[in-house]
């Protein structure tokens, strides 16, 4: 579904360059469960927000759906990343002012979906997550699994085809992070495509492939 | 969509009490000012407009150029403009013309002053009068009919039918009975022609038909306001050329005398616009006409509202900018989860547009709450119902869509560009060098510290002239006018005064403000101040002799060819190389000696220059200003008196009296209301400012706590963080000190000029206030950096 050549990234500091991925080759099929793994600083977070084009870089090709990434303005890309990716964060990344529910929905908001149909949606998505009875709760009345829940559920609320987690664990005891993990592989059994950053080896372990990367390049 | 955007809106308020509080208080006051002062000028704008022949209807003036080139702009014309002009110009379809002041009516038994207005019949054709009873034909006819206005006659006669009933009025020194003719609608408040009675234009030409032929000839004696109706396609500009043509065939052999005398005075016509009347501060609006008022005000109000505005929008901006940052990762969200940055925008907008109203909301009802504050300083009667007519509220519809953009846009313009990556992984540099948050502070401050040294520099000046050494003894005075021609009452009221134990003495003189022309060594001068004063007026004000001697009653010769001039009067005309006494002085062919001179003294207010006055003695007995010099502390038992003698002698007669140094302070009247004007915005601009300082500070240490708790954990003490957390707002404090200074000076310099005499701007007047403004941050920062400095590192430093 998603093809990477050649990327390199780099930041320019005085005359120095520094890279931060180099000569990335990458690709993923639909229904994978990827796991990207790597000290701090290898560049495990920016390889994924390139992967969901939240950051640009420098130099490559990036084709998402037979679609070339590389090529496209800003907008193209929001379009696309609106309709096909959902992300997941490691600080849940919640709005605080809005409560469970209006955080699930937001999304569906933004794609002018009907309110009807929201409802519909965002009811069998807490349905699904057992989540119903927090729905009028803000976030900050909530445990971290328990935000990381509404988190995955938001991402999930608009049925992308890729799921991004940048170490969706990171924040949680032992016990919330296989309940997450689980989730993961269940969503994946449905035909979801994950990459997932991690430390844990554990973790790692639920995927279908393993990357490591170590200073902004591919270990293999 | 935009349920979920005020959704987060509203929620965002709750959560932030104080910055809500701070955006919205402020927001409030100034939008209330801005609707206060809209409502004024939007009255001012408005005056006289309801008349529908209002376009075409043009106010006679004229300007008179003396041998200095001063010009005299003179809004009053005399009698034979009107009918002479509007008969031999053939633009002008009708004229009409008016007069009148307040006069003495009798209701029952009591007299009481109301303003009666002479004027010809066309007045109900040419301007629009709502005529509720009677026929406009039939009125303002014969000597003795008279128009009341609704008002007037409900007084008068209650629900009766008041047509052909009596009412008195004083004319010609007596009371006489006038038939009511009609009944018409009061005139609204912005109207420039106000009254309560009209009576017929002929009633105040005299009888004798040789005496009105010679007043209709006289050109030059200007007392009443002509108004032209012209035709509907006339073409103004060629009418007003005619004027002077008119004039000249009527007064050729008088203009050609007053040319051999001197070839630079010069006498112009011309038409004012009846619309601009009420704001053209050129040509004086009296005499029968009410409420001029000059077009200053309205700008400087303006001018004062809208900075006032920006302020308060500044607040906005810098604490939604400083916001903005807190807010970045919420931005992050809403652009993953599929927003576009224009939908960000309408985000943030909706925002302000609902601070915009709640503050809306507020400013109504604190200017209902200051409504009646405002009416006494602007001097107008406005009603609530005023703020919620139709146009004002499509103003307001209008000014909440521009305030909520111009706060709303640039912290939105800047918060929907924040890349989500960005502010997600908090790699956004959060302090930042805030370059135009910066600068719209110091814009706030140099706008309050500018207020601020204004307020100073107005209050020194107002302090100035109010307890300055007049010349003369204004203290234990009480002074009032005793009507016109009656001198035999007058002096009955002098000698039953002059009895009473409280009473010192008594002095009085004629008008004021009356000049001429005098003849001193052959030469003619330019006008200037005469006085006709009794032979004790000089002592009661304690007005003191630079040279000679007093005019007596007593001495036959001073009532005939002696006469008195203060200082300026010498220095100005007369020849320096001898002594004053014995010089003469040439008036209405006479010689007069000078056998005294009085020091300079201030009889005008402190705008003018002393100029030179001349004295003579009074044998009419027409003397209508009158002072009472009273025993110190005997002014209750004076007043008494005074109204006891007053309604023995003119039961009918209005009476008014004023403690002098009350009646002098009326001259300053309008500078009393200015220096309120000031005092007050400068309050609240320096208020609403260091709010917006509070808030600012408040967000600039939650973004430095955990800077601050480092720093702790080092080693810092108490005192350097509060200066570390205030020393960047002083600066900026600083600096707009440093700008608002000059500007203000400069304002104010040119403010002062209006006055002959004045204080110096100096620099204590400067340091006081950037003191104040100093201070005043230096609390609302301290606060928070006192506080952010003690507080415990550890709970700063915990958790991430």
């Amino acid at each position: 579904m998603l093809e990477l050549k050649g990327i390199y990234k780099w930041v320019n500091s005085g005359n120095n360059r520094t890279f931060i991925l180099k000569d990335i080759n990458l690709s993923v099929k639909e229904g994978e469960f990827i796991s990207i793994m790597g000290p701090s600083g290898s560049g495990k977070s920016t390889l994924l927000n390139v992967i969901g084009m939240l950051d640009e870089f420098n130099e490559g090709e990036y084709n998402f759906l037979r679609e070339s990434v590389h090529k496209m303005k800003e907008k193209q890309r929001s379009a696309l990343y609106k309709q096909y990716i959902g992300f997941v964060f490691q600080a849940y990344h919640l709005i605080d002012e809005l409560t469970v529910y209006e955080n699930i929905e937001t999304p569906l908001i933004y794609q002018d979906i009907k309110s009807s149909e929201r409802k519909a949606m965002v009811a069998d998505i807490l349905d699904r997550f057992n989540i119903v009875g927090k729905k009028d709760l803000f976030p900050t009345q909530l445990s971290g699994g328990q935000q990381q829940l509404v988190g995955i559920a938001r991402a999930l609320i608009a049925k992308p085809k890729l799921l991004l987690a940048d170490e969706p664990t990171g924040n949680l005891n032992s016990k919330q992070g296989e309940e997450i993990m689980n989730l993961f592989s269940e969503l994946n059994k449905e035909g979801v495509a994950i990459i997932q950053v991690t430390h844990s080896e554990k973790n790692a372990a639920y995927g279908t492939r393993v990357i490591n990367l170590l200073d902004g390049r591919i270990e293999n | 969509m935009f349920k979920n955007y005020f959704k987060t809106a509203w929620r965002n308020l709750l959560h932030n009490k104080l910055l809500s509080f701070v955006n919205i208080a402020g927001l409030g006051v100034g939008l209330a000012c801005v609707i206060l002062i809209l409502l004024f000028v939007k009255d001012e704008w408005s005056f006289d407009r309801f008349h529908k022949n209002g376009n075409h209807i043009y106010r006679l003036v004229q300007t008179t150029t003396d041998t200095s080139g001063k010009e005299r702009r003179n809004g009053n014309t005399g009698l034979p403009h009107g009918p002479v002009f509007a008969a031999e110009i053939p633009e002008i379809e009708s004229f009409c013309r008016i007069k009148g002041w307040g006069m003495t009516t009798k209701k029952g038994n009591e007299g009481i002053e109301s303003q009666v207005l002479f004027a010809d019949n066309s007045i109900f054709n040419i301007f629009s009068i709502d005529v509720l009873k009677g026929n406009t034909t039939e009125m303002l006819k014969g000597r003795n009919s008279v128009v009341l206005s609704e008002d007037a006659a409900t007084k008068y006669f209650g629900h009766e039918n008041p047509m052909g009933k009596t009412v008195e009025i004083e004319v010609d020194d007596a009371l006489e009975p006038f038939v009511v003719s009609g009944v018409v609608k009061t005139a609204p408040l912005n109207s420039s022609i106000q009254f309560d009675m009209l009576i017929p234009f002929e009633r105040q030409n005299p009888t004798d038909a040789a005496e009105l032929n010679q007043r209709m000839s006289n050109w030059n004696n200007l007392f009443l306001n002509t108004f032209f109706l012209l035709r509907k396609d006339a073409d103004v500009k060629a009418a007003e050329k005619k004027l002077w043509t008119v004039y000249l065939h009527h007064n050729a052999e008088q203009w050609e005398k007053v040319q051999k005398r001197n070839g630079k005075i010069k006498l112009q016509y011309a038409l004012q616009p009846f619309f601009t009347m009420h704001l053209d501060k050129n040509f004086f609006a009296s005499n029968g006409l009410s409420n001029w008022s000059d077009s200053t005000y309205s700008y400087i109000l303006s001018g004062l509202a809208l900075l006032i505005l920006i302020i308060a929008c500044i607040n906005f901006i810098n604490i939604a900018l400083a916001r903005s940052m807190q807010r970045s990762k919420e931005i992050g969200i809403r652009k993953i989860s599929g927003s576009s940055r224009r939908q960000v925008i309408i985000q943030f907008l909706s925002e302000s547009f609902i601070v915009t109203i709640i503050a809306f909301a507020t400013a109504l009802l604190l200017v209902q709450l200051v409504l009646p504050l405002f009416n006494t300083i602007s001097h107008k009667q406005f009603s609530f119902s005023y703020l919620v007519q139709p146009n004002t509220i499509a103003i307001y519809i209008a000014l909440i869509i521009i305030v909520s953009f111009i706060a709303g846009f640039y912290p939105a313009f800047i918060a929907s560009g924040f890349q989500p990556a960005q502010t997600l992984y908090t790699r956004l540099k959060l302090s930042g060098n805030n370059l135009l948050g910066k600068s719209l502070v110091v814009l706030q401050f140099v706008i309050a510290v500018a207020l601020i040294i204004g307020t100073i520099i107005f209050n020194r000046q107002f302090n100035y002239i109010s307890n300055a050494d007049l010349g003369y003894n204004s203290k234990d005075l009480i002074y009032l006018q005793f009507p016109w021609e009656k001198p035999i009452a007058l002096q009955q009221f002098k000698n039953e005064l002059a009895k009473n134990p409280a009473i010192q003495s008594i002095g009085t003189k004629s008008g004021n403000w009356n000049k001429t022309a005098f003849k001193i060594k052959g030469k003619q001068t330019d006008w200037t101040y005469y006085e006709n004063i009794d032979d004790n007026y000089l002592q009661v004000l304690q007005i003191p002799l630079a040279k000679g001697r007093y005019l007596s009653y007593a001495n036959v010769a001073d009532t005939i060819s002696n006469c008195m001039v203060n200082e300026a009067f010498v220095e100005t005309f007369m020849d320096k190389s001898n002594s004053p006494i014995g010089q003469t002085i040439g008036w209405q062919d006479k010689e007069l000696n000078i056998v005294g001179v009085v020091k300079n003294y201030h009889s005008a207010n402190f705008k003018e220059k002393i100029e030179p006055v001349f004295f003579s003695l009074d044998t009419q007995g027409d003397l209508l200003n009158t002072y009472v010099k009273y025993f110190p502390g005997k002014e209750k038992a004076a007043a008494e008196a005074i109204t006891r003698s007053y309604k023995a002698i003119l039961p009918f007669a209005a009476l008014e009296y004023a403690n002098m140094d009350d009646w002098l302070m009326q001259r300053y009247e309008e500078d009393a209301q200015w220096k309120k004007i000031i005092t007050s915005s400068a309050l609240i601009a320096i208020l609403i400012s260091a709010l917006g300082l509070f808030a600012l500070t408040t967000l600039s240490v939650q973004q430095r706590v955990k800077e601050i708790g480092v720093r702790k954990v080092l080693g810092a003490s108490v005192i350097s963080i509060t200066a570390l957390v205030s020393k960047d707002f002083l600066k900026l404090v600083f600096i707009s000190l440093l700008i608002a200074s000059p500007v203000a000076w400069w304002l104010m310099d040119s403010w002062l000029k209006d006055f002959a005499y004045r204080i110096n701007i100096s620099g204590w007047m400067f340091v006081l206030s950037g003191g104040i403004a100093l201070l005043i941050a230096l609390i609302t920062v301290g606060f928070h950096a006192v506080r952010a400095a003690i507080a415990n590192p550890v709970k700063s430093l915990r958790t991430e």
